[in-house]
């Protein structure tokens, strides 16, 4: 045993222009040498199975500690009574809630709007050759498909929108210094929204997540009015700057393969396993932060209480103990586990909802797009954060006509 | 009241956990990282621990857990 602090460890350096450059490259030549690597204040965890056994650790909890309540008492206090922040009988108790709001009867009735608004955009995207597909459909979709899931007319969706942006900037803590009135009020208002949108769909039930959420707490009676708004509003962001991340990686990763888009086309039905290799070769996540609750160990290191330790799916979803030729993009691969959701008691609730977003835009795109190539430079955010896609210029050819098969012909 | 037994898709679970925690007198996961039902093999659920496995079979990141259909 060693005290991690004490070991010489590889040293990752996410500001780094190497890192930016290839931050793959940089994972696996520091994961050659060990599981866990120095990174910024704290440490990072390399590999798949120390990923997992971090993830399912009693002494390491999942830390969020971004908001100091200096910059906004109401940021603070939100943040502390937010899902990510609590655990064991309570957390469990609520996610399951949760988890029933977002059974699959429920997903099932949002694949045909969710198919018809990425038709949609289809229709204007591809009256170009070369276009954005971050502005055309990465950017737009995600946001469209709020208003079946939340049963609002698309005119609230801007409106949504610009709220859900600012208030995710509590994560970014170079925003939260320089912005916090800005964030609070949207915070402010997206909660003032769901509020209103609860108190009408208790009087109003319908086919939406917050009616599904209503009736799952009325069946467990185990949840309060305000862990219902929390839940409600917390959905909303998570929903729209991770998807579109996502969403963005994994049509890159196409745009670079184009002999993959070739099989997806040729066989729609692989939509489901291109998502979760989208999810494996190309995640959106960077950090997924922890800490040690109190003086641990794992795999021979020892760990001071409030350590911090990040588990990096950029590097465990790459581990070539796990995956064999990890830096390839195959979406007929065998899958094994990929920790872009993260993995146990705090898992992405939204997983299921974010998968058949994703597979019902490629389904879609699979039957009218032939070919898909880069033309250009990706512009993206820091790869220190998610490294969301904000351009990919593609150069796109249309399939001749509605391609039949086993989804029926594209009728729309 | 029906006789319930649940059922673990081993193929699917991966160990997250969950359903130990939110139903503890019936699901442990094990040394091999699946869920384990601590109920003697072949028997039903009890039923006051019926709305614990609901919970165990909702909260599931992998849906690996599910009712025998009758």
């Amino acid at each position: 045993m060693a005290l991690v602090t004490e070991l010489d460890l590889p040293v990752i350096d996410l500001a780094s222009a190497e890192y930016e450059a290839d931050p793959y490259g940089t994972f696996a030549a520091a994961r050659d040498r060990s599981w866990i690597a120095r990174v910024g204040n704290g440490y990072g965890v390399l590999t798949h199975a120390d990923a997992k056994a971090i993830f399912r650790h009693p002494d390491f909890r999942v830390s969020f500690n971004y908001v100091d309540r200096r910059y906004s008492e109401y940021l603070y206090q939100r943040s502390q009574s937010g899902l990510m922040n609590m655990a064991g009988e309570d957390h469990a108790r609520l996610r399951s809630i949760a988890s029933r709001a977002l059974r699959s009867r429920f997903l099932d009735t949002l694949r045909a709007p969710m198919g018809e608004i990425i038709d949609g955009l289809l229709d204007q995207a591809l009256e170009h050759e070369v276009l954005d597909l971050v502005a055309e459909v990465i950017n737009p979709y995600p946001a469209l498909v709020m208003a079946p899931i939340l049963g609002v007319p698309f005119s609230d969706i801007p409106e949504i929108d610009r709220w859900a942006s600012d208030s995710v900037a509590i994560f970014d803590i170079t925003r939260i210094a320089k912005q916090a009135p800005r964030i609070e009020a949207a915070a402010r208002g997206l909660d003032e929204f769901v509020r209103e949108l609860v108190d009408d769909r208790r009087r109003n039930l319908g086919a939406d997540v917050v009616s599904e959420l209503i009736r799952a707490q009325e069946d467990a009676e185990k949840m309060s009015e305000g862990q219902l708004v929390m839940l409600a509003a917390s959905l909303i962001p998570a929903a729209l700057d991770t998807t579109r991340g996502q969403l963005g990686f994994t049509l890159e990763s196409f745009a670079r393969s184009p002999e993959q888009w070739a099989k997806l086309v040729a066989n729609p039905d692989l939509a489901e396993k291109a998502v979760e290799e989208g999810l494996r070769y190309a995640p959106t996540v960077s950090g997924i932060p922890h800490a040690a609750v109190r003086y641990t160990s794992h795999n021979g290191v020892e760990f001071p209480a409030g350590t911090a330790v990040a588990i990096y799916p950029r590097s465990a979803n790459r581990d070539p103990a796990v995956f064999a030729d990890p830096d390839l993009f195959d979406i007929e691969r065998d899958q094994s586990t990929q920790y872009t959701f993260g993995f146990g008691a705090h898992a992405c609730l939204g997983a299921p909802v974010a998968r058949i977003e994703m597979v019902e835009a490629l389904r879609a795109m699979a039957r009218r797009v032939a070919s898909i190539e880069l033309v250009g430079e990706v512009a993206h955010q820091p790869m220190s954060s998610n490294g969301n896609r904000l351009s990919l210029p593609v150069r796109i050819t249309k399939a001749q006509a509605p391609v039949g098969g086993g989804n029926g012909p594209c009728t729309r | 009241m029906h006789p319930m037994k649940v059922v673990i898709d081993t193929d699917r679970c991966q160990g997250h956990g969950q359903c130990a925690v939110i139903a503890p007198g019936v699901f442990a996961v094990g040394d091999d990282e699946k869920a384990h039902l601590l109920l003697l093999p072949g028997t039903e659920v009890p039923g006051c621990e019926e709305p614990t496995v609901d919970d165990a079979i909702a909260i599931c990141p992998e849906a690996a857990l599910s009712w025998m259909p009758e």
